[in-house]
């Protein structure tokens, strides 16, 4: 009712020629939540799939053992989601979440203005397409503090407690009135009850829209503090105010009753910074005398606000595990980082190990002889005065050294002359040779291979061909770490995560031999290459359970049972077709998410409106004639996929059209089943959907549109001009998977009935399994033939 | 199926690929080869075990089935299959 009121261009309602400015203070006047902060816009947020609800229902499940942060941490996520910024269907923005885990923060955003940013916005939404006596769907937003605003706003009501701050305290349940209600208030509002500004503005609520305000944060935290919330519906009508019970330690809140809380309350939100540590309660003194007569009530509200100052009690000492918990995760994030780097070296380590063996393995046949002699051979070099170990020694102290070969195989590929020369100068004549001879077998000169050490042998050098390369490999390797060390920067630490992102990387690169993106293959060769040749993939078979264990077990006879399941025993490929009809088919993974309670696909309703129409075959003239026309038109007509659009209505030709009672168009628009009936002989669009939701309405125009452009020619009356009705009281879906199915049943019942009376199915949700085992039943049934 | 078994043994000469293209929703092309006789259900379990999505193929304003080949479709060389994704809602 308050819409009609809401003047877009002035961002204000306009009340009986009074112009009431909706404004961020009156916001922060009637929650108490201050008006100052960086603001958050919560329309550009991407939303997730979590929803309000499952938030609520967490909130419900909490336990005494929940642990203190993990209830903040809802009770916030709760109280955005639910109360401040409810969205249709529930969903919740992604920041919510963030929000929720830097408790810190909370009190740095403004809390007041983005509540109202989000309401404006929304009344700016819906306040033009506002008509007498028509329900509007939803609005987003925190609705019911618009009505608190109104009642505050005029004099029509007395607060039921006049004094409690903040304002929304003063106003009980019985606010939410019925649109009779509502409108008759209107009629009955007088000028002079409406006021200007807010009345009895105390001076602690205009702190709330000055520049500082009283940081909970530095509010006294209290070891012995609550540490369990139950969720009690004071208000079982309102989600208004979500009141706590705090329980856990009585010795802390039996005092609380005793001393008035409202002045409990003022002098918290006027606390200073300096009474950090002194106990909340005792010290401050009552400014409102008590009222023993209406005594229930009052304290209530008391007992309600001082849960509030508790509650942020519980805020402040939960921030400062928060923060504790920040630094926790920083410390687990740099043993994660030890850790990754650790795996990185022994990685590296075990990869040249690997190498190395390999390299060890190619010349062991001709180290076997010599390994003998390895004992004598240090004995060689230390006689030609330069001794093994100093070699050994330095090289691992210069292991940095740039030009050190970081693997074996590069060592070999470029035989550098620093590296090997260290090694070959303390081996005196054939020292030239040595080197040499572990970058052969790398270099694939496999013929020589043999021959040298052979000779190296006969020679009887003393340097051992495996142990040098041994040495070298083992240097090299922590060297080549250590130089992957230093290069950090082009490599990144290994965790699940980067793993995972390593192989996504590596497939993509599998995935680009294999694909050519755009129009770069001219090339017949080439093409040829990065083609897939089907021949050569083997047909890979995804396995259905022979077994289906589905809910509607029970629901039919036995017969359909021992059918379902001996075909279900004798197909088990996901991707065998079990119906195929024109543009329908029906595969065995589909079968099984049908029974399984999942989502329906344009297969499942296309093969349900072709046994429909197989049915009436039958039974000529016993049910009313229709022409289906599958979601897939609209969805591929709007992808202009004209071509393939247009299958789908070709069977719609003038002579079909004259003898059809029906056309019926189903719709899969944003993952939501909805059917848009024509009916060819009343001139009109009937639509069905089984969510009340109205964005699904909007296509309806592009819809017939396209349709008319297809189509148009094979009926009479240009079908634009059409109108569409919503037929009411059609039975709506209570889950989120069955609207396929709904879409499926107004088909057959507009079919098998015309004019349908939509009350007597009112309980078609609960049957949605059966008919689910009866669709899946009759698919089957169609391999039989 | 039984026909295409019997064109296979009708022209076991003929047996010369064809490279065919199926374009994505997303214009994405991938490239496949295949023998005039085989069945397109082999490419189509191809293409559908790399996409995670339900796809319908579309050749020349018909929907491929398992049993069909590029012959019974008339296919050449080079020639274009459009793969649509499936609706799914609830």
């Amino acid at each position: 009712m308050l819409l009609s009121c809401w003047d877009v261009s002035k961002q204000s309602f306009n009340i009986k020629g009074h112009e009431l400015k909706f404004s961020a203070d009156d916001v922060a006047l009637l929650t108490g939540l201050p008006n100052t902060g960086s603001l958050i816009y919560w329309e550009a947020e991407p939303l997730t799939s979590y929803t309000g609800i499952q938030i609520k229902n967490e909130m419900k499940n909490i336990k005494k053992s929940t642990s203190p942060d993990v209830i903040v941490n809802m009770y916030i996520k709760f109280l955005l989601s639910n109360l401040f910024f409810p969205n249709n269907n529930y969903r919740t923005p992604r920041r919510l979440i963030s929000i929720a885990q830097n408790i810190d923060e909370f009190n740095s955003y403004n809390w007041a203005m983005s509540i109202r940013d989000f309401l404006v916005n929304q009344l700016d939404r819906l306040a033009p397409k506002y008509v007498q006596d028509e329900p509007l769907g939803y609005m987003s937003g925190f609705v019911p503090l618009l009505m608190i605003w109104f009642l505050e706003h005029t004099s029509i009501r007395q607060p039921a407690l006049p004094e409690a701050r903040p304002r929304f305290l003063r106003w009980d349940s019985n606010i939410f009135l019925s649109a009779v209600q509502i409108s008759q208030i209107f009629k009955d509002l007088r000028n002079k009850q409406i006021n200007k500004s807010f009345e009895n503005v105390t001076e602690e609520e205009e702190k709330l829209f000055a520049e500082e305000f009283p940081t909970p944060q530095t509010f006294p935290t209290h070891p012995t503090l609550p540490t369990q919330l139950i969720l009690s519906p004071v208000h079982p009508s309102s989600p208004i105010s979500p009141v706590f019970h705090l329980s856990g330690s009585p010795e802390k809140v039996e005092p609380t009753y005793e001393s008035p809380k409202k002045g409990a309350m003022d002098s918290y939100l006027q606390s200073p910074k300096h009474q950090i540590f002194s106990p909340p309660v005792p010290q401050y003194s009552p400014r409102i005398p008590q009222l023993p007569d209406e005594s229930i009530v009052k304290e209530l509200t008391e007992i309600r606000a001082f849960i509030t100052i508790l509650t942020n009690e519980l805020d402040s000492v939960n921030m400062r595990l928060g923060r504790l918990e920040s630094k926790c995760a920083r410390i687990e994030g740099n043993y994660e980082n030890l850790k990754a780097s650790f795996y990185d070296l022994k990685s590296s380590i075990s990869e040249q190990f690997d190498a190395f063996k390999s390299n060890f393995l190619i010349l062991k046949p001709d180290s076997e002889h010599p390994s003998t002699s390895a004992p004598h051979e240090p004995c060689d070099l230390a006689t030609t005065s330069v001794p093994p170990q100093p070699p050994k020694h330095s090289e691992l102290a210069t292991t940095p050294a740039p030009d050190q070969p970081p693997k074996h195989s590069e060592l070999a590929t470029t035989s550098s002359p620093d590296q090997p020369a260290q090694p070959a100068d303390p081996a005196t004549t054939s020292a030239p040779d040595q080197p040499a001879k572990p970058a052969d077998p790398a270099t694939t000169s496999v013929p020589d291979q043999p021959a040298k050490p052979a000779e190296k042998r006969v020679s009887d050098e003393g340097v051992l061909p495996g142990e040098p390369t041994s040495k070298k490999a083992k240097t090299s390797t922590i060297a080549s770490t250590v130089k992957r060390r230093t290069n950090r920067t082009k490599k990144a630490v290994r965790t699940p995560f980067t793993a995972g992102k390593r192989r996504l990387s590596k497939k993509k690169e599998a995935d680009k031999e294999k694909n050519v993106i755009g129009p770069k293959p001219t090339d017949g060769a080439k093409e040829s290459e990065v083609m897939v040749d089907v021949e050569a993939i083997p047909y890979t078979v995804t396995h259905s359970s022979s077994f289906m264990d589905f809910k509607g077990r029970d629901l039919i006879s036995e017969t359909m049972l021992n059918y379902m399941d001996s075909c279900f025993a004798k197909y088990t490929d996901k991707q065998k077709t079990i119906l195929a009809a024109g543009n329908v088919s029906v595969s065995r993974g589909e079968v099984d998410e049908l029974i399984t309670e999942q989502y329906l696909s344009d297969a499942h309703v296309d093969a349900f409106a072709y046994l429909l129409a197989e049915k009436n075959k039958l039974f000529p003239g016993l049910y009313k004639t229709f022409l289906y026309i599958s979601c897939l038109y609209y969805s591929y007509a709007r992808e202009n996929y004209q071509d393939i659009s247009s299958l789908y209505v070709k069977h719609i030709t003038r002579d079909a059209v004259q003898e059809a009672d029906y056309v019926m168009c189903t719709l899969c628009h944003d993952r939501h089943w909805t059917l848009l009936a024509g009916v060819v002989k009343g001139k009109y669009w009937a639509f069905f959907g089984s969510l009340p939701k109205d964005h699904h309405k909007k296509i309806l125009n592009d819809v017939i549109q396209k349709l008319h452009g297809d189509i148009g020619q094979s009926f009479d009356t240009d079908i634009r001009t059409w109108p569409i009705t919503y037929p009411s009281g059609v039975p709506t879906q209570t889950n989120s998977i069955d609207c396929g199915m709904f879409v499926c049943k107004y088909m057959e019942e507009l079919v098998k009935h015309g004019d349908v009376d939509w009350e007597q199915h009112k309980n078609l949700q609960d049957k949605m399994t059966l008919f689910r085992v009866e669709l899946a039943y009759a698919i089957l049934c169609s391999l039989a033939k | 199926m039984a026909s295409t078994s019997s064109e296979q043994n009708k022209k076991p000469n003929e047996a010369k690929s064809l490279s065919l293209k199926v374009k994505g929703q997303d214009e994405v092309e991938v490239f496949y080869r295949a023998k005039p006789t085989t069945q397109l259900s082999k490419l189509m379990n191809a293409y559908s075990n790399r996409h995670y999505f339900p796809v319908a193929f579309f050749f020349d304003g018909h929907q491929i089935r398992d049993e069909d080949t590029p012959e019974s479709l008339k296919m050449k060389d080079g020639d274009e299959i459009v793969a649509l994704i499936h609706q799914t809602g609830g």
